[in-house]
């Protein structure tokens, strides 16, 4: 793992004592970087309990944003310079901007309906790398940060350029440290679904947009003039995103009949998250009014209570038709809207959990 | 030289797959691709090899090249950076064939 991975917080070189100790003592910088070695380390061991010690040492009062923002200058190094701290004035460059606005709302959104501070609900930096790679078309979370690609200008545009687009990898982030959804097959789509859901609601919060008035498009205005295609995703009309000679059709079902069996994109994670991503829409719709309100609300709490790291498409709609009657009474409006959701893209709730072979 | 490029997953999982072919490219091109494979040296590469990294870039890419031919499954974070070096160019070159085709 530590040769493939740059980062230094996911080797854990120096024993969990020594972090300890630093984390109690250390300079601020030194005790970030313990916490945080310590929190992934101990995550991934299962020794959870080994973060309430620290959580007090480390916790930032909620509330607290702590934005960076870094430039790679078209390189390869990460994080890359600093270029805009919390609470420095607007920088020249556009998407140091939109970095830093982004991530802001980001924060805001989960504070404010969520009471969540930041992606580890301990106050976590949240830092963000522009300009990584030249003509670099992607934008990623690493598990330490987030890293944004230009685009090649003729494909995609800045990565920075659709809100979503940051919501959806800070959320990444948020899955990292509730859920540790596996990155393939169906779990590897939920993941990828909750950064969807999530990225669209932070959209829809920012313009105060009913579940009726949203788009609920993920990346749009991302593709570059050229390209036949409004946005890489719809929640709404999962599979009509994109229509384009160079490219293909946007490849996502929106119904468990059409779902995609491959071995690409880690198992389709980016295909079939079109399954749960139009349940979502349909609960949405149906319950009416702010979608983060009641839905969002079915589906935060569901990922930070019951998901776990293999969870797969009908055991997830179990568990938020289970979260909506435990938040709204059995049997409520919620409750039913949810059934029905799942219904309509073919995944029954009630039915027996059983699966077929290879489902997961 | 003849390379099999076949990217998916990122952010956008746009796939984008061609074959390639060194004498097909530029004269230039061609000297860049082979620059590219001597300083990241695929055929030394283990045959797969992933980071746990969400919208990570997926790549399979097989290599012909002086009668050998090797395979890789690699993701764009677990690539060295002369790998990734390699892989942008291939990336390049892949979306110009598609697009002189299309």
């Amino acid at each position: 793992m530590c040769r493939q991975l740059s980062h230094s917080a996911l080797c854990f070189i120096i024993p969990s004592h020594i972090q300890e100790q630093i984390a109690r003592n250390g300079n601020a910088k030194q005790r970030e970087n313990a916490f945080q070695n310590l929190t992934v380390s101990s995550r991934l061991r299962g020794q959870r309990e080994i973060l309430t010690t620290f959580a007090v040492l480390a916790t930032t009062p909620t509330g607290t944003k702590r934005r960076t923002i870094y430039d790679a200058k078209n390189g390869m190094t990460l994080p890359g310079k600093l270029v805009r701290g919390e609470g420095a004035p607007k920088s020249a460059d556009t998407s140091v901007n939109e970095a830093y606005d982004g991530s802001g709302k980001t924060y805001d959104f989960y504070l404010n309906n969520f009471q969540r501070n930041s992606i580890d609900d301990r106050g976590m930096r949240l830092d963000s790398t522009v300009h990584y790679r030249k003509n670099f078309n992607n934008a990623f979370w690493n598990g330490q940060q987030m890293v944004y690609g230009d685009g090649d200008g003729q494909i995609f545009q800045r990565f920075t350029k659709s809100i979503d687009v940051i919501g959806h990898e800070l959320t990444h982030g948020v899955t990292q440290y509730e859920a540790a959804l596996v990155y393939q097959d169906q779990p590897g789509a939920l993941n990828e679904h909750f950064s969807d859901v999530f990225g669209s609601l932070l959209k829809q919060f920012v313009k105060q947009q009913t579940a009726k008035q949203a788009d609920w498009l993920i990346g749009e205005g991302l593709f570059a003039p050229a390209i036949q295609g409004v946005a890489l995703r719809s929640m709404k009309a999962p599979g009509t995103a994109y229509n384009d000679p160079l490219l293909g059709r946007d490849p996502q079902p929106a119904h468990m009949k059409n779902f995609v069996k491959t071995t690409s994109d880690s198992g389709g994670v980016h295909i079939n998250s079109g399954i749960p991503n139009k349940a979502f829409y349909e609960v949405a719709v149906a319950l009416g009014g702010k979608a983060w309100e009641r839905a969002g609300k079915i589906w935060y709490r569901t990922l930070i209570d019951k998901i776990q790291p293999l969870t797969n498409f009908a055991e997830c709609a179990g568990m938020t038709y289970e979260v909506a009657g435990t938040l709204y009474g059995q049997g409520s409006a919620e409750q039913k809207a949810v059934k029905a959701g799942w219904a309509i893209v073919g995944i029954p709730v009630g039915a027996p959990l059983a699966k077929a072979a290879g489902e997961r | 030289m003849r390379v099999k490029f076949e990217r998916s997953g990122g952010f956008a999982n746009v796939p984008l797959s061609a074959d390639l072919d060194s004498a097909e490219m530029a004269p230039a091109r061609a000297e860049e691709l082979k620059r590219l494979v001597e300083e990241a040296r695929p055929f030394d590469q283990p045959s797969t090899s992933k980071a746990n990294v969400p919208d990570d870039l997926q790549y399979q890419v097989t290599i012909e090249h002086a009668g050998e031919a090797k395979t890789i499954n690699v993701s764009d974070t677990a690539a060295s950076d002369k790998l990734k070096s390699l892989l942008d160019f291939l990336g390049e070159e892949a979306l110009n064939k598609l697009r002189n085709k299309a």
